[in-house]
């Protein structure tokens, strides 16, 4: 939609000073790219989109206040339809999955090399999705597995917290039989054969997250 | 509904007709005159003793006691005009027994009734009648002709119409009777019936109440003393009694010492086709369950004698023909003569092996053991005890209905004084002797059963598993949450590590390719670049010596928070002229990571504040440390600030939620020219972490909702 002489206006969206600086830096290096702001938080960045107009917003996933999954799941036109592609330095399956869930396009570890970079903003920028092949396979794998519902999502937080089936009962508001259904449920789906295991699983592969 | 009221119906005839059970049961003062008691089926029931010691024996009432003013109570307190009649026997050299008429208000006590007592006195041979009302007022008594003698059965009666009382007493076998009679006003018109003794043991028997009127008491002053009269009674006498009289109206003279005294001992020996007669001396030692004497050389059953006239310690002087069966020495036809009152014998301290050998027999000895068994419920009760290697039980005297028979828990350690019998018809062939015991006294307790019994044992054991299981089961949990611990606190550092190094390395790795590509393009602005990058660098650096400095274990205890809050001031001042205090209180405390990581950065961040905004020429930071809390002030003496109004630029958003994070409290005092307080309180008291983490989510939801 944009036309191949125009430049794509590029926003960061980074917590870490360094990272937006460094950034910006190397991809204003690049005639293709311009990289019109770059915000520590998503609530600037919405102020900087209704500013800038961006074409592609580069987001990290982790960042206080608003994350940036839930950046995604604002409504499109919120980001002035920015194409979004998710820059973080996790490259857990569930993350991955949640991200691409929620409507990015394209999905970089920050190891990525410059012209992977700028290759992916260029290719997202013409609408393409940009998926390293790794990351990729991940989600493939993620995708492969069933997905925990809402409830068991919620039953293993509690799970990993220590409860036992009855105080998860207590707290969730539901018989102590249903969190057991729930809980045999979930083990069954992450192929473990206990609740410690689940919860080790959970925290590694990121369904749930512990926050420093 | 209909059916409902019938239930209710029928429940309330119910309750009334149980009520008057209960009422007949217990209340058989309501008995109806005439009223006879045999002693024979109904036992003591209905009677009320105040002291004593009561028992029936073969349709006899014993007193076995020589208390003072014993008294057992019968009877309905509405009873007015009616006579009592019984035969009475007084045991003991000293003392006097009777009955009692309308009484009422008893207590115990010599004389604690009031009501109307006639009874007969060893001491000056005399029948006495009375009034009682707390108190002893005699209104007449009479010497009975013959003497009052112990070991005899006199007849008895008190009649009492209006308040005319009399009372007759006859001796039974010589008919002889005196009579005494009195009249008072006022007098007490009603009251129930007793039996009394005082200072003596006495026994009672054939007891009648009948409606008396004053006709009732002429007869008894007019009837003459005919020597028949003993006759009528004789046949309500049990046999042996009946045959004992009959023998003693025979025996003229006692007999006599005349032939040589023998001793116990020297019976055993003697041959048994010889059943000549022979003559002992002995103590009694045992009533029950036939009369028992010894000797200093040994003891003998006397079977077929009416035990229980006599007392223990009594000295008496038996004629009778020995015989040896069942290894036991016993003596028959015997004619007994009381040589008076005398001690009871010590018992023979024995093992129980030496009993075994049955060289005790009929002898008063003492052993001790321990209980085996209880087996109170058959009759006779006894008792089983185990002392060495030999087994042996103790037979209780039967007990007076309503009192329990001895319990002794399994294993106590007793000793028990009794008389030694190996009659298998008392031992059953199953133990080598039994003692048999004058009364449950003579079994004494000397020690408890230790604790460890089997039973104890049997409780011990599975309480003891189960704690075992619990500590167990405790220990795997704390386990568990020692690992889980130590991968939260890994993951903690792995996040930190990848939100400071990682970040860091990735920012200062584009920096240096964007150096790259404008050496590459020939651009002007390299250095600039290069500076950039340096720049990075340094700041890379100081974040990660600040993530190491929030590592350090001092921190976590607390005491050195001050110290090192105090130390990044310094380090922002640069030499500007500030005075920093910084002080700690409280001792140090093991808190969690996290806790003193949120307290570090957010004291970070106020000194920040105070130093960039406030430009204060005082900074105090405070750390209190105490057993349930830390708390954290920053105060400084700048320009302060209006909390109403929304800062960003002070970072006052990241410092409560860190706050929050934590669980810590978070007060910031602040008013323009006043200078700013910033006190942080968190409590030690541990929650789990992950839970804490989750409310961080929770609050980062929040937050992000709201944003």
């Amino acid at each position: 939609m944009q036309g191949r002489t125009e430049r794509v206006k590029l926003l960061i969206v980074d917590d870490h000073p360094v990272v937006r600086a460094g950034l910006s830096s190397m991809l204003a290096m690049h005639p293709e790219i311009q990289v019109v702001d770059a915000t520590a938080t998503c609530a600037q960045a919405l102020e900087s989109i209704k500013r800038h107009l961006p074409h592609v917003i580069l987001l990290d996933l982790r960042m206080p206040e608003m994350d940036g999954i839930a950046f995604l799941q604002l409504p499109a036109a919120l980001r002035g339809n920015a194409r979004v592609i998710v820059l973080t330095s996790y490259e857990r399956d569930e993350e991955i999955y949640r991200a691409v869930q929620a409507g990015a396009q394209g999905y970089l570890t920050k190891d990525a090399s410059e012209a992977e970079m700028v290759n992916a903003i260029l290719r997202v920028n013409e609408g393409r999705r940009v998926i390293p092949p790794h990351i990729a396979n991940r989600l493939a794998d993620r995708l492969m597995r069933s997905t925990l519902t809402a409830r068991e999502s919620e039953v293993l937080k509690e799970l990993a917290v220590g409860l036992t089936n009855r105080q998860i009962g207590k707290r969730l508001r539901i018989s102590e039989n249903t969190v057991r259904n729930h809980v045999k449920s979930l083990l069954d789906k992450l192929e473990v054969s206990d609740r410690t295991e689940a919860a080790t699983l959970a925290l590694r592969r990121g369904i749930i997250q512990i926050d420093p | 509904m209909r059916n409902r009221f019938v239930w209710r119906l029928v429940a309330l005839c119910l309750t009334f007709a149980g009520g008057y059970a209960f009422l007949k049961v217990t209340h058989p003062a309501t008995q109806q005159l005439p009223y006879h008691d045999h002693f024979a089926t109904d036992g003591l029931n209905g009677w009320e003793s105040l002291g004593g010691t009561w028992s029936i024996h073969a349709g006899t009432l014993m007193n076995d006691s020589a208390e003072r003013g014993a008294k057992l109570l019968f009877g309905s307190n509405s009873w007015s005009d009616y006579s009592l009649s019984t035969d009475v026997e007084i045991l003991g050299p000293d003392g006097d027994a009777g009955i009692i008429i309308r009484s009422t208000d008893e207590q115990l006590g010599t004389n604690a009734y009031s009501g109307y007592y006639a009874g007969l006195r060893t001491h000056d041979d005399r029948l006495v009648l009375g009034r009682a009302n707390y108190g002893w007022l005699e209104s007449q008594t009479i010497p009975f002709p013959t003497g009052i003698s112990t070991h005899h059965w006199y007849h008895l009666e008190l009649a009492a119409a209006g308040c005319k009382i009399a009372a007759v007493a006859t001796d039974l076998l010589s008919g002889v009777r005196s009579t005494v009679a009195m009249e008072g006003q006022p007098c007490v018109g009603k009251g129930r019936i007793g039996v009394r003794s005082y200072a003596t043991s006495a026994r009672w028997r054939n007891l009648v109440i009948a409606p008396a009127d004053g006709a009732t008491l002429a007869a008894l002053h007019a009837t003459p003393a005919p020597k028949e009269q003993t006759g009528i009674y004789l046949p309500l006498l049990n046999p042996a009694l009946a045959a004992e009289l009959a023998r003693r109206r025979t025996i003229a003279p006692l007999p006599q010492a005349s032939q040589l005294l023998r001793s116990i001992g020297s019976l055993r020996y003697a041959s048994s086709v010889d059943p000549a007669p022979v003559s002992i001396r002995g103590t009694v030692i045992l009533r029950w369950p036939m009369l028992f004497l010894e000797d200093a050389t040994g003891g003998i059953a006397i079977p077929n004698e009416d035990s229980l006239r006599f007392t223990l310690g009594d000295e008496i002087e038996a004629t009778g023909v020995p015989a040896l069966g069942n290894f036991s020495l016993q003596l028959h036809d015997t004619k007994i003569d009381v040589l008076g009152p005398g001690k009871p014998l010590p018992p023979k301290s024995v093992t129980a092996a030496e009993a075994a050998t049955g060289v005790y027999d009929a002898q008063y000895i003492e052993v001790t053991g321990l209980v085996a068994k209880n087996e109170s419920k058959q009759e006779p009760s006894s008792l089983a005890i185990n002392s060495g290697s030999q087994t042996f039980r103790v037979l209780f005297p039967p007990v007076a209905d309503g009192a329990r028979p001895p319990h002794f828990a399994r294993n106590a350690l007793v000793r028990v004084r009794g008389v030694e019998a190996v009659d298998p018809r008392l031992t059953h062939n199953e133990t080598p002797f039994v003692l048999l015991v004058p009364s449950s006294d003579s079994v004494e307790l000397l020690a408890d059963p230790p604790w460890w019994s089997l039973q104890n044992m049997i409780w011990i054991g599975p309480i003891g598993l189960i704690f075992l299981l619990l500590t167990q089961l405790l220990s795997v949990h704390v386990r568990h949450m020692r690992v889980r611990a130590a991968l939260e606190e890994r993951e903690r550092l792995g996040r930190e590590i990848h939100d400071t190094l990682a970040q860091s390395f990735a920012g200062v790795g584009y920096q240096l390719q964007a150096v790259r590509s404008s050496l590459a393009a020939g651009s002007p602005n390299v250095a600039e670049h290069v500076n950039l990058a340096i720049d990075m660098v340094r700041h890379s650096h100081q974040e990660a010596r600040r993530s190491i400095a929030a590592m350090q274990p001092e921190l976590l205890e607390g005491t050195k928070l001050a110290a090192v809050l105090e130390e990044r001031a310094r380090h922002l001042v640069q030499g500007t002229p500030l005075h920093i205090i910084a002080t700690t209180t409280g001792e140090a405390r093991q808190s969690s990571p996290r806790v003193m990581d949120a307290l570090f950065r957010i004291g970070q961040e106020a000194i920040a504040n105070a130093i960039r905004h406030a430009s204060p020429a005082t900074l105090k930071i405070l750390v209190v440390l105490d057993s349930r809390s830390v708390q954290l002030v920053i105060e400084d003496d700048g320009v302060g600030f209006d909390p109403a109004a929304e800062l960003p630029g002070l970072g006052l958003v990241g410092m409560r939620k860190r706050a929050e994070v934590v669980g810590a409290e978070l007060l910031i005092i602040s008013r323009p020219g006043r200078g700013t307080r910033v006190e942080l309180r968190s409590s030690l008291r541990r929650k789990p972490e992950i839970a804490r983490q989750f409310e961080t989510r929770r609050v980062h939801e929040r937050h992000a909702r709201e944003n």
